[in-house]
């Protein structure tokens, strides 16, 4: 059985790394509805919140969801509670790495795309995805 | 008259007809192009967790170098102009981290570095551009993409309306070619999951290239070598991943405007352009 | 002393926890005067009110402190207990120990001592209060209702069915309100229209309502019981006693607009009835004032009228209102330079319309024959036949003048004839108009020449009144060397010669010298003579005064055009065969506003030439006028601005003699002008000076207005213009209509006047002024009603942009049995049948950040209503709804939301992100949050439950009436629970929407509610007014009158005889602005006068 409510910490730091405050969100799904990148989530932003607004911390953390945001703002464009969602994406993408847990090994990636790419999304990745 | 210009570490690289192009538009307005001395990269993407204070640093320095230079900086790069704007507007709302950031640097910064795109001072100068406009782009369609670095968080970039943009569009009547509006053009195109998620960035970039196409639009311009690559670059998978899918031109504003412009050729690097822009610049007489 | 009781009450324990009321009652009876002193759990209840009235009659108390709760919520209740036992209620005061007390403290000892303190500052003050009585006043039994929509007719209704006389105002020009738009109502869904249309009627009908539709609140003063309010009755330009509704008028009407009652679904007229059940069944015409077109023609042509008839293929009436001011149709749809288009409001959307060329095209339609006029017996003589002269001569004959035009040349027309070229000007064209004119009986004699056949004297002696139009003849010369050899040729001598068929020969090369209209028809004849044709213009091309589409026609048949060029001097023997020229730069500004040309020096070039055509300028030739007519430095005649009279009386005179080489419809204009100078001096009228509302569309209209270009003129190609022949072909029909149709109707009513002609009871009244009524009533309910949130905001959602996202006021109109589908569901886009909608709830609601705080409560229904009666009409059709949270709360709807989704419709809990168009179909954006998925819906239609904000324009309402808003702009009542219907104004309340979104059954409530407060104040013969008014010691008055500035009642007044100020006392709200302000302290507020608040604050602020 899950405890709600069971990790304050959790969302303490959460709202001290993303400076939103989490009693914000209604949960109206509006972040999911217009997500780009939505369909590529195993849990939808709302959810994501959810689990913080829950304190529940395995499934915050199990989730792939934050790894899949671009920060392209459009759900913070139209919240309609002012909440800045990318903030708390990257919240939990930080979480992770101070914790030495990144999404990419540079040397993995493919040789023949580091040439082809433009530096700027190379340096964007990195810095969003690697510790 | 000059411009203070910051190129950003793509357009010497990856992004060099957006540089050049640039370049030979201001050219043949009668503008130099002042390059900040010893500019570095900006960081790419503004730091969206509160206390990581470091990530500041770069985009600081950049404009505190830049205000020893002129106030108002010329920034080409969505992703730099972005970055720079938000760490900018950071900088004026929280003072305490200004001090203590100028605490730690040789340089020192105010704030009030002004932040501008070629887009805005093209608006604000319409009449020059229009005055020198020697070829006619007229029937050429189109559809102008923004993507989201330009217009998002609407209270720090404060570029244009960030769900009903304009200022591309008129940009584009005034060089004489006809813009088409397409619903998709403020929405992602998959920016660096290009690097993670190569099917997301392709997924994206797809969906909002065929919105595109069925309002019409015959070539998509935008300003950002990331959108650029994604929306040039991936066309190839894409005709792989969706069959039906027909490939269309992109060009950087700056290479359509130096088009009209009557730009030397070899200026526009169109030969850098994944999906040929040729057919369709002879199918319109513009080469 | 006063003998002063203090009664302490717990509160339950909202006092008693706080404070040691025990400790404080033991404490207070020590104080001086208090000689009684008690404490009770609840004061406010009826043993305990008669406590104090014991203690009032066993005590003999002189005066009352109960220390409770505050006074707002039971002062009234102890003066009631005060009068109980027998005391005056003004000398009963509330010490109010729990807001300002317990409920703010923890410290028992701290708020204990703090309680004391106010006790005892009260104590002090009642100590000095006196005994007061009411100050009565006489209620004027009327009442006004401000809304004539559902809460305003009900509140009527009730008030009028109790007996009392009431007015009602609605700012539109039907009652109804949005009440009348629904199809069905939730949740019983009976008719809308069933159960609105005899409610409007019954109010119509009722002998105590007194109706003012198309009415506004113009001011309002007084208070309670007696309100002065002026109210402003528009004008429909129609007067409704005599219209029968017949609607005649709709049918000739040739303006449509958006039909606001059908939410801009279909469009109207400009005469209209908001809908055929309206009351009243009246009509109104929409006119906003004079369209931009209208007032830049300078003979005043009525543009917007002739091009309305042409939309509305009734050319002839066209004809007609442009010969109304201007007899040269055909001359003018040819060859006026059109100040108008350059006016034209499409201008601002793409292209302004070809109103010239449209003018052309019902000319070509056909002519008509005019009514003959019978001559009065006044004989005018006119001086020239060209348009100024034949104009003057028009309007006059029109007024049954008898006219005669001498004219010195053999043909008429003047320079129209002897200076316009044919292929511009063909001569039949000219004709068409001076037959028109002479169909008036103006008859015109040729080949007599005044000054030199008959004196200007004989005319004068002979005629009642003279006009001299002679036009502008003498060419100015170019002052260079050369320019009298052979082959050098002046401008209108040259044109005059082609024109008048004499034959002129031009050498190979010709150099016209010139920028104006003359010299382009110059090159453009040269050219056509054979000749290689170049014109010289000393400015550039901006500068040059030949309309600019006349130089691109110049150009395009191959005329070189050197601007900045002057020249200098002429060469040849005996003819002209070389031009020397300089060229010019540009300086400063001249007097004309046009930059100087400066020649810059050693830049002579020469051109070889076999003709020069010197077109620089004329002016008139009027040496043939004695000493007695005033003449310009520029060689034109003075004459009088306003009439056109010269300095001799009964001449007068007008066109390029007046004014130097100018246009036709100028000089039209100046014919008109003495016309009208000349039959107002004969018959002794005066003519007005005309002001014009100029009147632009909206830039909303303008923003939502499709590009349509303006159509092209069909020419000759440039091969095939060797002759004479017009260049211009002219409009077909099928162009004319459609050119005509991109009007935008600046000022709605064009005044074309069709309805006048086919109203049988002669009700059309277009010059109707506004009323302004004065009322007198005793209680007001303001009942303004809302709006819904403007949904281009919503920017996300397409609205505007996708035909098929339509608003919910749309969808109830699509869905009514008298809306523009007649109930059937269809597409705006193409008609055709949705087979599914997405209907959006809180489009605007609930969103803090970007739009609506609030909840907008109705919209949950409304869509349930919406996706139940979309299935009972499209039985195959799939309602989705996306939602946040579904809020039924209200007898019967959750019991109709279960129906709703029993029928079908799908529920999905998600806000959605975005509406766009993707290949042609309409995509949803959204998410279910319940499975956690996004979801992507394609869709037929978009339905937006928009969210409801005040009615636009009622914040002007609210400022006169002086009464509060909450921070979303509806009107506040005086108490959110206890005072729901009350404003915080006495004497005026509140009803429906315009206090905060309800549905309808809340909102007739609120209406009789409101209605039965009103008529609680409205039975009264008397009203009690609180004596503790501002009074003035008049021995300490000085006059000044600073407190009749600040007094925001109009409660005082300066006797000027005694230099005191008096008081009006039943104006007077006590709010103490007067006692603060006056400098000697004469004004002072009864009860509250400067010695006890004084004595309060020294007790309030004593140690222990």
């Amino acid at each position: 059985m899950n405890k709600i409510l069971a990790d304050k910490d959790l969302t303490r730091r959460i709202e001290e790394i993303s400076d939103q405050k989490l009693s914000d969100c209604y949960q109206c799904g509006r972040c999911t509805a217009g997500c780009p990148f939505a369909e590529f989530m195993d849990v939808p932003p709302n959810q994501v919140i959810r689990f913080m607004q829950l304190g529940l911390k395995e499934d915050l953390l199990k989730t792939q969801g934050p790894w899949f945001c671009a920060a392209c703002l459009v759900c913070q464009a139209r919240c309609p509670r002012g909440v800045d969602i990318p903030r708390l994406m990257e919240a939990v993408r930080t979480i992770h790495l101070r914790a030495k847990e990144g999404l990419i090994d540079v040397p993995e990636i493919d040789k023949e795309f580091l040439l082809d790419a433009p530096p700027l999304a190379l340096i964007s990745a990195f810095s969003k995805f690697t510790y | 008259m000059k411009l203070q210009y910051y190129p950003g570490c793509t357009l010497y690289t990856k992004a060099k007809p957006l540089n050049t192009s640039l370049h030979a538009c201001f050219n043949a307005v009668g503008i130099e192009l002042a390059e900040l001395p010893h500019w570095y990269c900006c960081g790419t993407t503004f730091t969206l967790a509160r206390d990581n204070r470091m990530s500041l640093i770069a985009p600081l320095r950049i404009l505190a170098k830049a205000q020893q230079e002129d106030g108002k900086v010329l920034v080409p790069c969505s992703i730099c102009y972005n970055t720079l704007k938000r760490a900018n507007y950071m900088l004026n709302e929280d003072r305490e981290t200004l001090d203590i950031l100028n605490e730690h640097l040789e340089e020192s910064y105010d704030g009030n570095e002004i932040v501008l795109h070629p887009l805005e001072f093209f608006r604000d100068n319409e009449e020059l551009v229009r005055s020198k406009v020697k070829k006619s782009l007229k029937d050429l369609k189109v559809g102008c993409y923004y993507g989201c670095l330009l217009l998002r968080p609407q209270q720090e970039i404060q570029f244009d309306d960030p769900e009903a943009p304009t200022i591309f569009e008129n940009f584009i009547s005034s060089v004489g070619a006809t813009p088409i509006d397409f619903p998709l053009k403020v929405e992602c195109c998959g920016s660096y999951l290009v690097v993670t998620s190569p099917d997301a960035a392709l997924e994206s970039s797809y969906k909002l290239l065929r919105n595109a196409q069925g309002n019409g639009v015959n070539a998509v311009v935008t300003s950002c070598p990331l959108c650029y690559y994604n929306l040039d670059a991936l066309q190839e998978k894409m005709t792989k991943a969706h069959p039906d899918f027909k490939q269309i031109p992109v060009f950087y504003f700056s290479q359509i405007l130096a088009l009209a412009l009557g730009a030397e050729e070899k200026n526009l690097g169109l030969e850098q352009n994944k999906v040929s822009p040729y057919t369709i610049l002879k199918e319109y007489d513009l080469l | 002393m006063k003998r002063i009781g203090v009664f302490i009450c717990h509160c339950g324990i909202n006092i008693a926890k706080t404070v040691d009321v025990e400790a404080l009652t033991e404490q207070i009876k020590k104080y001086p005067g208090v000689v009684h002193a008690e404490n009770y759990k609840y004061m406010c209840s009826d043993p305990g009110q008669n406590i104090i009235v014991e203690a009032i009659k066993k005590q003999k108390l002189d005066a009352v402190v109960v220390a409770a709760c505050s006074p707002t919520l039971h002062e009234n209740t102890f003066r009631n207990t005060s009068e109980r036992g027998e005391l005056n209620r003004y000398v009963c005061e509330m010490a109010n120990i729990r807001e300002h007390c317990s409920w703010v403290h923890d410290d028992r000892e701290i708020a204990t001592k703090k309680a004391f303190h106010i006790i005892k500052s009260l104590v002090e003050k009642v100590r000095l209060n006196e005994p007061l009585d009411p100050i009565l006043v006489d209620v004027t039994k009327k009442a006004l209702v401000i809304g004539g929509g559902i809460a305003g007719i009900q509140s009527a209704l009730d008030i009028a069915n109790s007996g009392i006389e009431t007015i009602l105002v609605e700012k539109s020009p039907s009652i109804g309100g949005h009440m009348i738009q629904l199809s069905e109502t939730f949740p019983t869904l009976d008719c809308s229209q069933c159960i609105m249309t005899p409610k409007m009627v019954e109010v119509a009908q009722h002998d105590k309502i007194k109706l003012l539709t198309y009415s506004e609140i113009e001011e309002i003063s007084g208070s309670i019981g007696n309100f002065k309010v002026k109210v402003r009755q528009k004008s429909p330009f129609v007067d409704w006693v005599k219209c029968n509704g017949c609607g005649e008028c709709d049918l000739v009407c040739p303006v449509t607009t958006d039909n606001e009652f059908e939410c801009g679904l279909s469009s109207r007229r400009a005469i209209y009835r908001p809908f055929p059940q309206a009351v009243p069944n009246k009509f109104t015409i929409s006119k906003l004032g004079h369209p931009p077109c209208r007032i830049a023609c300078p003979a005043g042509v009525n543009v917007q009228g002739y091009i309305a008839l042409i939309s509305a293929g009734k050319y002839k009436e066209a004809l007609e209102l442009e010969r109304e001011a201007n007899p040269f149709a055909s001359v003018c749809g040819r060859v006026c330079n059109h100040p108008c288009e350059a006016e034209c409001a499409r201008g601002e959307v793409d292209q302004p319309l070809a109103i010239a060329s449209l003018k052309r095209f019902i000319v070509e339609k056909g002519s008509y024959p005019t009514e003959q006029k019978k001559p009065n017996g006044e004989k005018i003589a006119v001086v020239g036949s060209g348009p100024g002269g034949l104009s003057c001569a028009y309007f006059l004959a029109k007024k049954n003048y008898q006219v005669t035009v001498f004219e010195a040349e053999k043909v008429i027309g003047g320079m129209l004839v002897l200076g316009i070229p044919e292929f511009r000007l063909p001569r039949a064209a000219i004709k068409e108009d001076i037959d028109y004119i002479k169909s008036f009986g103006v008859e015109i004699k040729t080949g007599v020449e005044v000054g030199e056949t008959i004196s200007i004297n004989e005319l004068k002696t002979n005629y009642r009144a003279v006009f001299i139009s002679t036009g502008a003849y003498e060419e100015m010369k170019l002052n260079v060397e050369g320019e009298n050899l052979a082959g050098a040729l002046h401008c209108i001598g040259f044109l005059k010669k082609v024109n008048l068929g004499d034959k002129v020969t031009l050498g190979k090369n010709v150099v016209v010298i010139g920028g104006g209209n003359a010299a382009v028809d110059a090159a453009r004849v040269a050219k056509r003579l054979g000749s290689d044709v170049t014109i010289l213009y000393r400015r550039s091309r901006k500068e040059m005064p030949a309309n600019s589409w006349e130089v691109e026609e110049a150009e395009r048949e191959g005329i070189k055009i050197e601007f900045l060029v002057t020249p200098s001097k002429i060469f040849g023997t005996e003819r002209v065969q070389e031009i020397e020229c300089l060229r010019m730069e540009l300086g400063e500004p001249d007097e004309s506003g046009r930059r100087r040309p400066i020649p810059v020096k050693g830049s002579e070039f020469k051109i070889p030439i076999d003709n020069v055509i010197v077109a620089i300028s004329q002016k008139p030739i009027i040496d043939w006028l004695g000493k007695e007519f005033g003449k310009t430095k520029w060689g034109t005649l003075v004459v009088d601005d306003d009439t056109g009279e010269t300095t001799v009386k009964g001449v007068y005179a007008g066109g390029d003699v007046v004014s130097g080489p100018d246009t036709v419809i100028k000089a039209v204009a100046a014919g008109k002008k003495a016309a009208e100078a000349i039959n107002a001096s004969i018959k002794g009228i005066k003519i007005a000076r005309k002001e014009y509302n100029k009147a632009t569309p909206e830039p909303e209209k303008l923003r939502q207005t499709k590009k349509a270009p303006r159509a092209e003129m069909p020419k000759l190609t440039t091969d095939q213009r060797k002759g004479f022949d017009e260049v211009e072909l002219g409009f077909n029909e099928e162009t004319a209509k459609k050119e005509a149709a991109r009007c935008l109707n600046c000022a709605i009513c064009c005044e074309c006047k069709q309805c006048e002609t086919v109203c049988e009871p002669d009700a059309i009244a277009h010059d109707l002024e506004d009323k302004i009524l004065d009322f007198d009533v005793g209680a007001i309910v303001v009942a303004t009603g809302y709006d819904l949130y403007d949904p281009e905001r919503l920017k996300e959602y397409g609205f505007g942009t996708i035909p098929d996202v339509v608003t919910s006021m749309q969808f109830e109109r699509i869905l009514s049995a008298s809306g523009p589908t007649v109930g059937e569901v269809k597409r705006p886009s193409d008609g055709s049948t949705p087979k599914r909608i997405v209907f959006i709830q809180c489009a605007g609601s609930r969103d803090k950040e970007n739009h609506l705080e609030y909840c907008s409560k109705i919209c949950c229904m409304y869509t349930a209503k919406h996706a139940l009666l979309y299935k009972h009409r499209v039985h195959d059709g799939e309602p989705i709804i996306f939602y946040i949270d579904v809020r039924t709360s209200g007898k019967g709807y959750e019991e109709f939301y279960n129906r709703v989704t029993d029928e079908g419709a799908t529920y999905i809990r998600g806000k959605v992100s975005k509406v766009y168009q993707d290949n042609g179909r309409i995509i949803v954006l959204g998410a279910d949050t319940l499975s956690g998925k996004q979801v992507e819906v394609e869709t037929d239609m978009v339905v937006l439950a928009l969210g409801i904000v005040p009615k636009k324009g009622s914040e002007d309402v609210v400022r006169k009436l002086k009464i509060q808003c909450d921070a979303n702009a509806f009107l506040s009542e005086a108490h959110p629970k206890l005072k729901p219907v009350e404003s915080q104004t006495a004497g005026i309340f509140l009803a429906g929407a315009a206090q905060g979104p309800k549905d309808i059954p809340e909102v007739v409530a609120q209406a009789s509610g409101a209605a039965s407060k009103a008529i609680g104040i409205l039975v009264q013969d008397k009203i009690a007014f609180e004596p503790t008014v501002a009074g003035v010691d008049e021995d300490l008055c000085s006059g000044c009158s600073i407190c009749v500035a600040v007094c925001p009642y109009s409660a005082r007044e300066l006797d000027k005889e005694e230099m005191v100020v008096k008081v009006v006392e039943a104006l007077c709200q006590g709010c103490g602005s007067c006692s603060a302000a006056c400098p000697s302290g004469a004004a002072q507020q009864r009860n509250l006068i400067d010695r006890q608040i004084e004595k309060m604050v020294e007790s309030a602020l004593e140690e222990n």
